[in-house]
């Protein structure tokens, strides 16, 4: 299966990424070879074997929610890194149309 | 010699009997720093002032005759990914150009209570996806037995400093043997312990199931101190397991069964295959029982970790959506609404790798091919992990080469993809199974080493190190 231009869009779009025009194709042709390589795994006959694997055996690990704070160094270097802000709090674009 | 050539072993034994002090020691190492760096492109910071601080700090303590831990006082190297409070941390993106670390990373804190010195941080492929620490935004790491080679990757800065004796131990992380292959084209050990035995919180995350941070040393007995300091659990990662280490025992050589997993020396070039033959027949002397095992299934262990790393990528970054931190798009005023944000945001802070491989994940999670991709590759990891279970009935240990090739030049892959990918093959397995790998230096060709790599059973850290270390010193 080769993945289109159109195809790469949407999945950019879905990504979160923008992609230039030109390079809709390379980066097609690139992902279609991978895609390729890893399509082998549909050889190997997987009935009856369960996809919720984990490495360790894990169990659920609890806690309190509670609020545990920061110190005034960390929450001044928190503060130092957002791109844009008003006094104390994060600026960001609006998320609803007026 | 140069204090900065020391073992860590080495380094603590001089410092406690004080032939040298801990301001010498750092001092040699920066002037290394200062006299290659600009060549080599290893370290992306260096922390001069903090170094030499904490240095005389140490002298402080021994001239107060106060006993020194076996870390106090070396000096070490961190990857880019690790985050040291009030310093910037880039993982090799420029999304994260100018980002400076709100707080310590678990093993971060532990390093500093055992009194270890940072020098600073290393170069890497961006967000550690890659295999020769060329996909960094701050240009590619050049091997310092061969500047016209890669130092492997995607830890190669750290990799390379410790080869090029810039430090005296590192710390990477190994994903899909991000640790383990850079030692073995530099030269090092690199140590990946089990899933689970060292702590994340701190290092940013690629793929969460396959994450390990992993120390780099010149020796075995090194790369073990620098594990046993970081390992142990932590309420911050609960992946973290709590097991003991068990590092203590002492194995019986005439009784270990080492497995020479036959589908890893398939296709092997003479020259590599020639020397771990060397290395074997070495445990074979001491009386260890050698023979041919199979993990049948060892062909899918690249594709499957090519479909989940990405798939946990993609997910793992969406954090980078220059809201909160990072490059913004919309700082600059150039669009008009959130989604354009995120898109601009991300079209110009990722490198082209972090593109490909967050495009390919969000495809493989994507409705109508999730099952096909993500969930198939889920049920594969459970068989290669079934392999290993097997085989581990009949060895206690495997032994194979780290990587297909000695280091290659600068370059040569970085048109195709799949080509890269490729040289993961022989170390991806270990990750995919959660189990503990170490990679030591096993001869060269034409100048530039080979690895071999020794796998152990799942929390069997000691077999593997007590092995390697029979081998190397």
């Amino acid at each position: 299966m080769k993945l289109s231009k159109e195809d790469v869009q949407k999945i950019a779009l879905l990504a979160r990424i923008g992609i230039k025009e030109e390079e809709l194709s390379k980066y097609g042709d690139e992902m279609s070879s991978i895609l390729e390589y890893v399509n082998k795994l549909q050889e190997e006959d997987t009935a009856g074997i369960s996809s919720n694997f984990y490495i360790t055996d894990l169990e659920n690990s609890w806690r309190e929610d509670e609020l545990k704070g920061c110190t005034e160094a960390e929450r001044e270097l928190i503060l130092g890194n957002m791109p844009e802000k008003e006094g104390d709090l994060l600026k960001i674009v609006g998320v609803f149309k007026k | 010699m140069k204090l900065n050539e020391l073992t860590i072993k080495q380094a603590h034994e001089g410092l406690k009997s004080k032939d040298f002090s801990a301001l010498s020691l750092v001092n040699d190492c920066i002037t290394a720093i200062e006299e290659k760096n600009a060549d080599l492109n290893a370290y992306l910071s260096v922390f001069k002032e903090s170094a030499i601080r904490d240095a005389k700090r140490v002298d402080e303590k021994l001239a107060q005759k106060e006993e020194i831990g076996e870390l106090e006082g070396i000096p070490l190297a961190i990857k880019d990914n690790i985050l040291i409070q009030d310093t910037k941390c880039t993982a090799g993106s420029k999304i994260l150009e100018n980002y400076v670390s709100a707080y310590d990373a678990t093993i971060i804190k532990k390093l500093r209570e055992a009194g270890a010195i940072f020098l600073g941080k290393t170069n890497m492929d961006e967000f550690a996806c890659g295999s020769s620490t060329e996909s960094s935004a701050f240009g590619p790491t050049k091997n310092p037995l061969n500047q016209k080679k890669v130092p492997g990757g995607s830890s190669g800065g750290s990799a390379a400093a410790l080869s090029a004796d810039m430090c005296l131990g590192a710390f990477g992380s190994d994903t899909g043997g991000s640790v383990r292959q850079p030692a073995s084209l530099c030269g090092n050990v690199g140590f990946k312990p089990s899933y689970g035995r060292v702590s994340r919180y701190g290092l940013m995350a690629l793929a969460s199931s396959f994450d390990q941070i992993s120390p780099f040393a010149k020796t075995v007995e090194d790369a073990e101190l620098l594990y046993k300091t970081i390992a142990g659990k932590d309420s911050h990662d609960s992946t973290t397991v709590d097991k003991q280490l068990g590092l203590d025992e002492k194995i019986n050589f005439k009784k270990l069964r080492v497995g020479l997993p036959k589908e890893y020396y398939k296709g092997l070039g003479g020259n590599i295959k020639d020397k771990i033959e060397e290395k074997v027949n070495i445990l074979k002397g001491l009386g260890a029982e050698i023979k041919e095992v199979s993990l049948p299934h060892t062909d899918y262990a690249l594709a499957v970790y090519y479909i989940i790393m990405p798939s946990e990528l993609s997910s793992n970054l969406a954090r980078f959506d220059g809201v909160r931190y990072g490059y913004s798009a919309y700082k600059n005023g150039s669009v008009k609404n959130l989604l354009e944000a995120y898109m601009e945001s991300r079209a110009i802070g990722f490198g082209k790798e972090i593109k490909r491989r967050t495009m390919i994940g969000t495809y493989a999670l994507s409705s109508g091919y999730y099952d096909a991709y993500y969930k198939k590759a889920t049920a594969v990891r459970a068989v290669i992990k079934q392999d290993f279970d097997k085989a581990f009935n009949e060895v206690d240990c495997l032994i194979t080469p780290t990587s297909p090739s000695v280091a290659w030049n600068l370059g040569e892959k970085m048109d195709d993809p799949l080509k890269m990918y490729l040289s993961d093959i022989y170390t991806v397995s270990a990750n995919v199974a959660g189990i503990p790998a170490i990679s030591i230096p096993c001869g060269d060709i034409d100048g530039l080493p080979i690895g071999l790599q020794v796998m152990g059973r799942q929390f069997d850290e000691n077999t593997v190190l007590r092995t390697a270390k029979e081998l190397y010193i």
